[in-house]
């Protein structure tokens, strides 16, 4: 069971690996197109033109998504199915499930012709030019169209709806754990969060990425601020590290924490996870809406409500700050880079 | 031990190269020869030779998405570690490793 979840998890981040880049492309230069030229479009102005190309890159993302996957599957027999099972899924309406879906039936699909249909060698070109892509694309686009494709639709408007449906309280309560999966610091947790996030976005629910974001930003920002705060309590290895997490910590690259973590994990990661918890619930209960998974401050403009992730930004910024100052001893406690102790087995 | 591996993570930016330098880094302090290549979202760094592959002790790959090219390594032992554990205890992993394929050199 756990080496199915393992490839699974795996698969599924390969799919995310290769939609991070389109869904940010498109989603600037929307958001550029609505910076130059408000909501409405007039047709033919510079501001459309940005918007088409935006749409167009964008567009994409669900078809990558599933060519991710079946590629981390089958390899490069599994791209062309892939993307054509994406744009089925989009075209019934299953978009992002049934994106997800689609590449691991079309992986499973490639791998199984690969391994059971075996033509004599003179023709055994024809295998990944023709009878995989063919057979695959069909089958699968089959199976969409006359078994699993309304039914995926239909669990993708329910669980839009009801995220959509989060108002108030509850919304930021979501906020709040988005924030708070941070706390195994890129690990699993924060990885799925992230992914529900990005997945979101593809159903056109852009509240849970600003949560996201923030939350990945509060941990270097505030831990950066602490060290400036008393620097005293830190070693030097620390207050070097503190000077790269300020750009790390803009540019949505939470590792700039690391160095922390290795010294005084408990202290870091407890003042972070409260600083990220805050910046979310904050960021979902003023409405911010963050249309790219990526970007960190560059994406600011193009959000609903900067203002509003601004404000997250620094209140969880200077929470993680406060918490992780008042945890901390007054004089630092040395310089060893503890290493963590090895829970894993060795086997090849 | 000669060490050659793959790192890659799923935004392709931070993980990839972390987990490069806590390898080297590890490697160095416990005298071991180590190559390391990174397929980032910027495309594959650092590629490794047939040389270097040819003359390593052991494989590592420590990705959270999959590797391309895990072909080049189909006659040698490889170990597919977590990233976060090499992130958390590097040296005792590349310890934990070296013990075994000392172990599997002596006959027992």
């Amino acid at each position: 069971m756990k080496k199915f979840f393992e490839a699974f998890k795996k698969h599924t981040l390969t799919g995310i690996s290769y939609m991070i880049p389109i869904v940010v492309a498109g989603g600037i230069c929307i958001g550029l197109a609505r910076i130059f030229g408000g909501t409405q479009f007039t047709d033919g102005s510079f501001a459309y033109i940005v918007n088409q190309i935006g749409s167009a890159a964008i567009s994409f993302s669900v078809p990558v998504i599933s060519a991710g996957i079946a590629f981390s599957m089958a390899g490069r027999p599994g791209i062309a199915p892939g993307l054509a099972i994406g744009m089925i899924a989009n075209n019934v309406s299953s978009g992002f499930i049934g994106g997800l879906v689609g590449g691991f039936l079309v992986g499973f699909i490639a791998l199984k012709i690969k391994e059971n249909i075996k033509p004599p060698k003179s023709m055994a070109g024809l295998m990944p030019v023709f009878i995989i892509p063919v057979l695959t694309t069909l089958i699968s686009g089959l199976i969409f169209y006359y078994i699993i494709g309304k039914p995926l639709a239909l669990v993708l408007a329910a669980a839009s709806n009801w995220l959509i449906s989060l108002k108030g309280a509850s919304s930021v309560i979501l906020g709040f754990v988005i924030g708070a999966m941070r706390i195994d610091m890129t690990g699993p947790l924060a990885q799925a969060a992230y992914a529900f996030s990005t997945a979101c976005i593809s159903s056109g629910i852009c509240g849970p990425m600003a949560a996201d974001l923030v939350a990945g930003m509060t941990p270097p920002l505030g831990v950066a601020l602490a060290v400036f705060m008393a620097r005293k309590r830190f070693n030097l290895a620390e207050r070097e590290a503190a000077k790269a997490a300020i750009p790390l910590g803009l540019c949505f690259i939470t590792e700039g924490v690391f160095p922390f973590l290795a010294t005084d994990p408990l202290r870091v990661i407890l003042s972070c996870t409260v600083g990220s918890a805050t910046a979310g619930a904050i960021v979902m209960a003023l409405g911010v809406e963050a249309p790219i998974p990526h970007g960190g401050i560059f994406a600011i403009p193009f959000m609903t409500n900067p203002f509003g992730f601004i404000i997250g930004l620094v209140v969880g910024t200077v929470v993680t700050a406060l918490v992780l100052v008042a945890l901390k001893p007054k004089v630092s406690g040395g310089n060893d880079e503890k290493e963590k102790e090895l829970d894993f087995d060795v086997n090849f | 031990m000669k060490i050659v591996g793959i790192t890659a993570c799923t935004a392709g930016i931070a993980h990839t190269y972390l987990v490069k330098e806590k390898l080297v880094r590890a490697a160095a302090e416990l005298g071991h020869e180590v190559h390391i290549e990174t397929q980032g979202s910027i495309g594959v760094e650092n590629q490794l030779t047939p040389e270097q592959i040819r003359d390593a002790d052991i494989v590592i790959i420590s990705a959270d998405i999959s590797v391309s090219g895990r072909e080049r390594f189909k006659d040698k032992k490889i170990i597919d570690v977590p990233m976060k554990v090499v992130l958390d205890s590097p040296k005792a992993l590349l310890s934990k490793i070296e013990a075994k394929i000392n172990s599997e050199k002596s006959p027992a």
